[in-house]
């Protein structure tokens, strides 16, 4: 063990896991209830030779972060609904040019303005199919503030890995929770291949990931949001170019699922029942598990660190496994529809869109109503 | 000895220095070696508005970091006591800012003089919050004095320290002796 421990607000522990991953450039534009990343970052990211912009919007952050990827940066910006509602252009456009970076979205009650300094996870959806096309995210979930500083770190990582946009997909509970976290640097940092001989959009490699050099580095770079061949030059009118890119930019991510996708199982071996959770829901259905062991109940916790690409094979593990599948959270059913799509047995969604956390009694309850 | 976990809520209005408090009695409890969580329920306000924080201080792991129903309420407003009152655990005791909350008749409640202490003695009514934290430590111990101490010395703005430093110490006197809490 080693890294010193603090007393830190989620939020901030997001911010030193970006410094921890090596990010060089912050836009952003502050937003209820994750502005503490910004402010934060305000301040020490410059300290630590990187650069921060407050830009004028969401739409320019997004675009400040690819620009900058492609200079050689590792960039990273932060936001909640109405931003990330803003971000789903430049979002496609990240995508579609294997920009890597990272968004935190601490999630808060939508649709639009809706409640900002209250908590929601209404967001999951919109980042994977919120920008047109089809292209693929990664999404990470964390439940706790050591969870903010580790999983930031690793959509840094994962974000370099792939050349993708990586979330964190955070949530008003978890960013403003105050917890005991341990700044340790027990991780390895990936850092992208900059081979400029060799085509930065296309690739034999089996992983589908090409190298990408900055702007600077000797390479003829052309980078465009319309279909581009494997050097960069745009294609707008072969049906063979489009298939290619838009086939790899999913395959990439969707192949390497076994690499990305983390889950967390708890008293799961025996378990009757299974809840789905994930982000702060997660610590009310651990807490409610727990509780219903205590009174004789086989319930076991699956929770989803690793949003997208979705755990498909670790939910269909779950099918015959347990008789129900409990999925507790703060939108309409999200995910329990995602849930569903994989197993045949029982889903039963316990949704909340009050702007309140959903407390583990109100698990323990629907837990029990469904094996009654 | 204190029956770990415990949970503290400081409820008022927003501006008065409750998610501070939480930061605050937190961090002392990380000090003394204790598990913490301190969390927050605000309104999109900047001043006004029923507000509260919550700290769990535990000797365990803390599976869910929010409280259902505290042990303690330190209360700075006579909304949040309306609002928070009932939420407390069945053994609960409630510490409250006598300027500002006249529980009905009845209630058991320690009325802390926090508001008048921090004008006629700290100096400056902004304290008013740390004269409430003071008295909660003086009066059921939860963190070291000397914890306490270093959480505030950390985590106050320096040109606010030396008056919430001197606001706490009045506090934990307070605290310490009940009967001047009336």
């Amino acid at each position: 063990m080693s890294g010193n421990v603090q007393i830190l607000m989620g939020n901030h522990a997001a911010a030193e896991g970006a410094l921890a991953a090596g990010c060089t450039f912050y836009a952003g534009y502050p937003i209820t209830p994750s502005s503490e990343i910004l402010e934060r970052l305000a301040e020490k990211l410059p300290a630590a030779g990187g650069a921060f912009i407050q830009m004028e919007d969401e739409l320019a952050s997004i675009s400040a972060l690819v620009g900058a990827a492609w200079a050689g940066a590792k960039s990273m910006t932060a936001t909640s609904g109405p931003g990330l509602s803003l971000m789903m252009e430049g979002l496609g456009y990240a995508a579609i040019t294997e920009t890597p970076c990272v968004i935190v979205d601490i999630q808060r009650a939508g649709p639009a303005t809706g409640q900002a300094t209250r908590v929601a996870s209404g967001d999951i959806i919109q980042v994977r199919y919120g920008s047109h096309g089809d292209y693929c995210p990664i999404a990470l979930s964390p439940w706790s503030v050591q969870e903010m500083y580790d999983l930031t770190i690793r959509a840094f990582n994962l974000a370099e890995r792939y050349r993708v946009p990586a979330f964190v997909m955070s949530d008003e509970s978890v960013g403003h929770l105050r917890e005991s976290v341990r700044l340790h640097r027990d991780f390895e940092i990936v850092e992208r291949n900059r081979d400029i001989k060799k085509p930065p959009f296309g690739t034999d490699a089996p992983d589908g990931v090409p190298p990408m050099p900055a702007f600077g580095d000797g390479a003829n770079l052309l980078v465009t949001g319309s279909t581009h061949d494997e050097w960069g030059y745009r294609r707008v009118d072969h049906p063979d170019q489009h298939t290619r890119l838009v086939g790899r930019i999913n395959k990439k991510i969707l192949d390497h699922a076994d690499d990305i996708v983390e889950v967390d199982a708890r008293f799961l071996d025996d378990a009757e029942v299974a809840v789905v959770a994930y982000g702060f829901t997660g610590r009310s259905a651990l807490a409610a598990v727990k509780r219903l062991r205590k009174e004789g109940v086989r319930a076991g916790l699956l929770r989803l660190i690793t949003l997208w690409p979705f755990p498909e094979k670790e939910i269909r593990a779950l099918d015959g496994q347990v008789e129900k599948i409990v999925v507790p959270e703060m939108n309409r059913g999200q995910v329990a529809g995602l849930v569903r799509q994989h197993v045949r047995g029982d889903v039963v969604s316990l949704c909340q869109t009050n702007g309140e956390a959903i407390e583990p009694v109100a698990i323990v309850d629907k837990v029990q109503e469904v094996l009654a | 000895m204190t029956e770990w976990p415990v949970g503290v809520r400081f409820g008022g209005l927003g501006g008065q220095g409750l998610i501070t408090l939480g930061a605050v009695l937190a961090e002392a409890g990380a000090l003394a070696g204790l598990r913490v969580a301190a969390s927050q329920h605000y309104g999109s306000r900047a001043r006004g508005g029923a507000t509260y924080s919550d700290v769990i201080l535990s000797a365990e792991e803390i599976d869910y970091p929010h409280i259902d129903h505290p042990d303690i309420l330190v209360v700075l407003a006579q909304q949040a006591y309306d609002l928070y009152a009932p939420t407390l655990d069945a053994k609960g005791i409630i510490l409250a800012d006598s300027f500002f909350v006249k529980p009905p008749a009845g209630h058991k409640v320690l009325q802390v003089p926090g508001t008048r202490t921090a004008i006629e003695e700290a100096g400056n009514q902004v304290s008013a919050n740390f004269v409430m934290l003071g008295a909660l430590v003086g009066f059921a111990g939860l963190v070291g004095e000397k914890d306490a101490i270093a959480a505030v010395h950390h985590l106050v703005k320096q040109r606010f320290l030396e008056v919430n430093l001197k606001a706490f110490a009045l506090g934990m006197k307070l605290g310490k002796s009940e009967d001047r809490c009336r």
